[in-house]
């Protein structure tokens, strides 16, 4: 956070609007970090994975659980509207 | 208030701090009971010459001696007295089984514990601190006060006190085993269980390296690790444990990382060459520990097998326990071991 | 630089060299439970460890020799704490007014046994999924592994307390679950009596397995697995040895009772372990429910190339990363070639060199013997049955000389036909070990030349650690361990023959360090295993080289003694000795490969533990030979000791092991019975 890289911009709720519509067809919102690598490589956008997750749920549109952790034991869930 | 700064470290949940002392001006020694060991050396009652004990209760240890007889205890017994009567403390003596039978006097103990716990007991009911005198205390006592204190819950800090002795130039092996033996789990240190990945044997030696053979046909481990306690105080001993220590190496084809040499009281020492040992198995190694040098090997394994749950501390069980005697040297050790989960150790005075 | 062939360290930083052997990759691929005996130094921990899963992913060099996963392992080793938590367990949990009801208690002791076994299995099983989940080695989706979890919890693990929450719940926490639970019941029984009572759920055994392996099985794909079907479950338990009698059968029941992809492979000392009983009435365990791999008994031919490949294995990975592209062949099972540095040498090639490169007295006699053995040969075989014999070869006939000089002279008389041919060679080729030590005799050879391929694989008696404490002699004499890493490649490389005489003098230094490792390690009450060994020790050299004429035939082969347990048994109970004292002695030589077992059938099914069995075919571990001077071959006929022979040697000790043995040896000769006890001659002509 204190490099200012990190901030909500276009490319990170395009992120979010993936992991919603990817929600919405797999019918359930929880996602590892690969998942979400993944997700975000397909669409090619160019973010700061962990710094936007981390924005997202300060925004709560996300919920993180392991944070203390390392990324690959994340848990993430998209929240409802 | 003293001036002097007290250096503590902490291993797992225990903060430990250690000092030697030579005789001198004695030292006021505050706690609620002290437990003591009745036992046929005469350096049973070289405390005196260190201590001033302030305690509620002075409990001490009969392993069935009474019928024995036996002139240097009974002695021991009349200095013990003479003590509490000069000092104004109560001296209460428990008598149990043989110490060799261990579990019966275990569960003896633990009843006395909660008596003395709610009689003498300085923190909400339970031991705020317990010395403990260990120099003619069998290690497996040593131990499970460790264990019922630390792992148990139901001692907020523990003192030893131990004094260094002189053993008689005519030593040999024959003078530190005795008799056939048996192998025991300490109870409460069984460590998390019986399976894992790997097993190794980790063994604080004595003067008989003869002494742990026997564990190894039980345990069956892949690796042996030695701590070998260095005094330069006697010769004899030093080479002894040398011829100890080449015989081992040579069966077990030991690597020169695995023998490793410390101070011969240094309880932070000991617990530092048995973690560095630690660091190097794996998470899901069952690590036995068995010790049979001087006791502060057996506090060092004991406090070690309350924090790391890959360890599981056996004991030596002697069939019988010949009546050797050892004299006290004028060095004092005493080895404190405070709770720091325990909100007693905010109180004043614990530190 | 370390020695290769030392034992393994099992650190952290570096993981032992494993092998995944045709061994493991039978009992990979095998779809019944496998029972595995071995003694010490079998390898049959190297070859458990080598199935798991855990240890594959976490070992690159293994991981390539394995290939992909058909199968998913976890690994554990029981130690001695395991039974004495299960009977504390059962002690709390077991009320008071059954326990002596044995019919009642038995089956609550299995609930209870298979209850925590099967969780600890679980505990281990789902750690270790999520680990290689977060390693990425495993590809299942969060949503995957939350499902899996409130399944599982559901349908067989409800008393496991979940969290008010679940939306993050997962296997890593339902695992967490366990561990606590486990925990509380069963290391707090070593507390209090009631303390853990309260939380213990009992549940049917095999149910917690079954319903595990079948919900897990669909997240089990990934890089690393073959994707083409189910995966088998390997439970993969080594030291089976620890559990009792009564918990080994309540072990093979839950084998039973677990189904589909769940395999079981169970190690343990051979003769340790009940294979057999279960606690269902009429239900025992046959073949058909287990196979049963016996690595004492393995095929010479696969302990040789087991030898060859670990041998190269080990020096291959003990080289640094940058000299490997100096290896003539860089591959770690073909970059030594043992047969090459040891030599490929019959007896005769042996006794040849020793020959050429001394002045041995009694040379003459054996060459002679040879001359005549060849003019023998070819005079009266037909040139066709001559070729088996090999006779132009660089070394002399010696072997065919001792064995000739040894027969009816009217035999060698006649032409012999293509069966006689056939006979002699088959007689002469039993005879090699026997040979060998009548040539070292006659040439006054101070230490034997034990040397070669086939001698140094045939002294290390199927068992990788005698091995490989032979090679750390060979490698300690070749290569200095203040040396360059270059002189490693160059011992690697190398095809040429070990210098004879250092191949002698590490086999020889081997040998004696394993009659002194046994002797340091006798504490002054237990020396019986050091006086077996050395009294049969000195036995059997005796019986295979000193033979009065009429004797010759079987002397070769002997070293095989039976015992009567029954009557050694009672015999010691009435000197007072703690009973089983005797069971004991000799399964801890046997435990710690001094002395090997040998059932008449060849089969290891022999429950020593059973009080009913009478008798015992032992014979020493082969690795003695060159101390003791006997047979690096063999043995094969039996002699039996009177049982009170034996009690006078471990117990009562009137005499030094090797005047018992001459003792011994003066009663086994003289017994005119002792011929019926030959086995059937292949050249029956010997004998008129």
């Amino acid at each position: 956070m204190s490099n200012g890289k990190a901030f909500l911009n276009n490319d990170t709720f395009d992120l979010m609007r993936r992991l919603r519509d990817h929600a919405t067809r797999r019918g359930n919102g929880l996602l590892f970090w690969d998942e979400i690598t993944e997700i975000a490589a397909s669409a090619e956008l160019g973010l700061d994975l962990e710094d936007s997750l981390l924005m997202l749920q300060a925004a709560r549109f996300v919920e993180i659980d392991g944070l203390t952790k390392a990324n690959s034991a994340w848990r993430i869930k998209v929240r409802d509207e | 208030m003293t001036a002097s700064t007290v250096e503590y470290r902490v291993f797992g949940h225990l903060a430990v701090t250690e000092k030697a002392r030579d005789a001198g001006t004695c030292e006021t020694m505050e706690a609620d009971i002290a437990i003591v060991a009745l036992g046929w050396e005469t350096r049973f009652a070289a405390f005196e010459n260190h201590l001033d004990l302030k305690v509620g209760k002075i409990v001490v240890l009969d392993f069935a001696l009474k019928e024995a007889n036996v002139p240097a205890v009974e002695e021991n017994r009349r200095k013990l007295i003479a003590m509490g009567t000069r000092w104004g403390v109560e001296v209460t003596a428990i008598t149990l089984e043989p110490s060799i039978e261990y579990q019966k006097n275990i569960n003896l103990l633990d009843h006395l514990l909660t008596q003395m716990a709610a009689s003498c007991g300085s923190y909400e009911g339970s031991l705020r601190k317990v010395f403990v005198e260990c120099s003619t205390m069998p290690r497996i006592y040593i131990q499970w006060l460790i264990a019922v204190a630390f792992k148990k819950m139901s001692i907020q800090s523990l003192e030893f006190g131990y004094a260094e002795g002189i053993y008689g130039n005519a030593i040999g092996k024959e003078d530190f085993s005795s008799g056939l033996d048996r192998y025991v789990t300490v109870p409460h240190l069984q460590g998390s269980g019986g399976m894992g990945e790997e097993k190794v044997l980790l063994v604080g030696i004595g003067g008989d390296a003869d002494v742990f053979y026997g564990l190894i046909d039980i345990v069956s481990p892949e690796r042996i690790s030695l701590l070998v306690p260095r005094s330069e105080k006697n010769a004899h001993i030093d080479a002894l444990l040398d011829q100890q220590v080449a015989k081992v190496r040579e069966t077990h084809r030991l690597e020169d990382g695995e023998v490793r040499d410390i101070q011969a009281f240094g309880l932070m020492a000991h617990l530092d060459a048995f973690e560095t040992y630690l660091d190097g198995f794996g998470s899901r190694a069952v690590v036995n520990v068995f010790v049979s040098g001087p006791k502060v090997q057996a506090i060092a394994a004991a406090v070690l097998a309350c924090s790391d749950s890959r360890v599981h501390l056996k004991a030596r069980i002697p069939t019988s326990y010949a009546h050797r005697e050892v004299s006290a040297n004028g060095r004092y050790h005493i080895y404190r071991l405070i709770d720091l989960t325990s909100p007693a150790c905010s109180l004043p005075g614990t530190f | 630089m370390e020695n290769p062939f030392g034992p393994n360290r099992i650190e952290y930083e570096s993981r032992p060299i494993l092998w995944f052997s045709q061994k493991s990759a039978l009992i990979s691929a095998a779809a019944k439970p496998v029972f595995v005996a071995g003694t010490r130094g079998s390898g049959k921990t190297s070859i458990l460890r080598s199935l798991s899963t855990v240890h594959i992913l976490e070992d690159k060099s293994l991981a390539d020799q394995v290939g992909k996963l058909g199968w998913y392992g976890v690994f554990f080793q029981l130690n001695e704490t395991f039974s004495p938590l299960i009977d504390n367990a059962v002690l709390n949990l077991i009320p008071e007014r059954i326990r002596f009801d044995t019919a009642a208690v038995i089956p609550r002791q299995f609930v209870i046994f298979s209850h925590y076994l099967e969780l600890k299995i679980v505990e281990r099983l789902l750690e270790s999924i999520s680990q290689l989940r977060r390693d990425s080695h495993l590809k299942y989706r969060a949503s995957e592994d939350r499902d899996v979890a409130l399944a599982l919890h559901r349908e067989v693990l409800h008393f496991i307390p979940q969290p008010a929450r679940l939306d993050f719940f997962s296997i890593d926490e339902l695992r967490g679950g366990i561990t606590r639970y486990v925990d509380e019941c069963f290391n707090a029984f070593f507390f209090a009596a009631d303390e853990g009572a309260t939380g213990f759920r009992a549940t049917d055994p095999g149910a917690i397995i079954n319903k595990v392996a079948t919900a897990i099985t669909p997240l089990l794909n990934g890089p690393s697995f073959a994707g083409d079907r189910a995966p088998f479950f390997k439970i993969l338990i080594d030291d089976c040895e620890a559990l009792t009698p009564l918990q080994q059968q309540f072990l093979n029941t839950l084998v039973r009772k677990t189904r589909g992809n769940v395999k079981w492979v169970l190690a343990y000392i051979g003769g340790l372990y009940d294979t057999i009983r279960t606690i269902i009435p009429g239900q025992s365990l046959s073949n058909a429910d287990r196979d049963v791999e016996n690595l004492d008994s393995v095929d010479p031919r696969e302990f040789a190339t087991l030898c060859e490949n670990v041998s190269s294995l080990r020096l291959y990975y003990a080289l640094p990363d940058h000299l490997r592209s100096d290896l003539k062949r860089n591959d770690a099972l073909s970059a030594f070639s043992l047969k090459n540095r040891l030599g490929r040498l019959s007896v005769n090639d042996i006794i040849e060199r020793v020959i050429i490169s001394g002045h041995s007295e009694g040379r003459e006699e054996l060459v002679a013997l040879a001359d005549a053995a060849r003019e023998f040969l070819s005079v009266n075989l037909r040139t066709a049955d001559q070729q088996q014999f090999l006779l132009d070869r660089k070394a002399r006939p010696y072997a065919e000389g001792l064995a000739l000089a040894l027969m009816n002279p009217e035999i060698k008389r006649r032409p012999m036909s293509k069966a006689d041919a056939s006979n002699l060679k088959r007689s002469i080729a039993r005879k090699q070990g026997w040979a060998f030590l009548k040539a070292c005799q006659m040439l006054r050879l101070h230490d034997y030349p034990y040397v070669g391929h086939q001698i140094i694989t045939s002294l290390s008696d199927v068992c990788i650690r005698d091995f490989l404490d032979i090679m750390g002699e060979i490698f300690r004499r070749s290569v200095p361990s203040s040396s360059d890493p270059r002189k490693l490649v160059e011992f690697i490389n190398s095809d040429l023959q070990i210098h004879l005489e250092q191949q002698r003098q590490a086999v020889n230094a081997a040998s004696q360090r394993k009659l002194d490792g046994l002797q340091a390690l006798s504490h002054p009450y237990e020396e019986e295993s050091v006086r077996m060994v050395r009294a049969l020790g000195y036995l059997t050299a005796r019986l295979q080289t000193e033979f009065a004429e009429e004797n010759a035939l079987g002397t070769t082969e002997r070293g095989i003694f039976r015992v009567d347990l029954k009557e050694m048994r009672s015999l010691v109970n009435r000197l007072e000795q703690p009973s089983g004292k005797l069971d004991e002695v000799l399964r801890r030589a046997e435990r710690d490969g001094f002395i090997r077992e040998v059932s008449a059938a060849g089969n290891f099914e022999v429950d020593r533990a059973d009080p009913a069995s009478k008798e015992m075919l032992i014979r020493l571990h082969r690795r003695f030979a060159p101390y003791f001077g006997f047979s690096y071959r063999g043995p094969y006929e039996i002699n039996t000791i009177p049982a009170a022979q034996m009690v006078d040697l471990l117990f009562t000790r009137h005499r030094l092991p090797e005047d018992w043995a001459d003792s011994v040896f003066k009663e086994l000769v003289a017994r005119p019975a002792l011929k019926t006890e030959f086995q059937h001659s292949l050249f029956e002509s010997d004998l008129e």
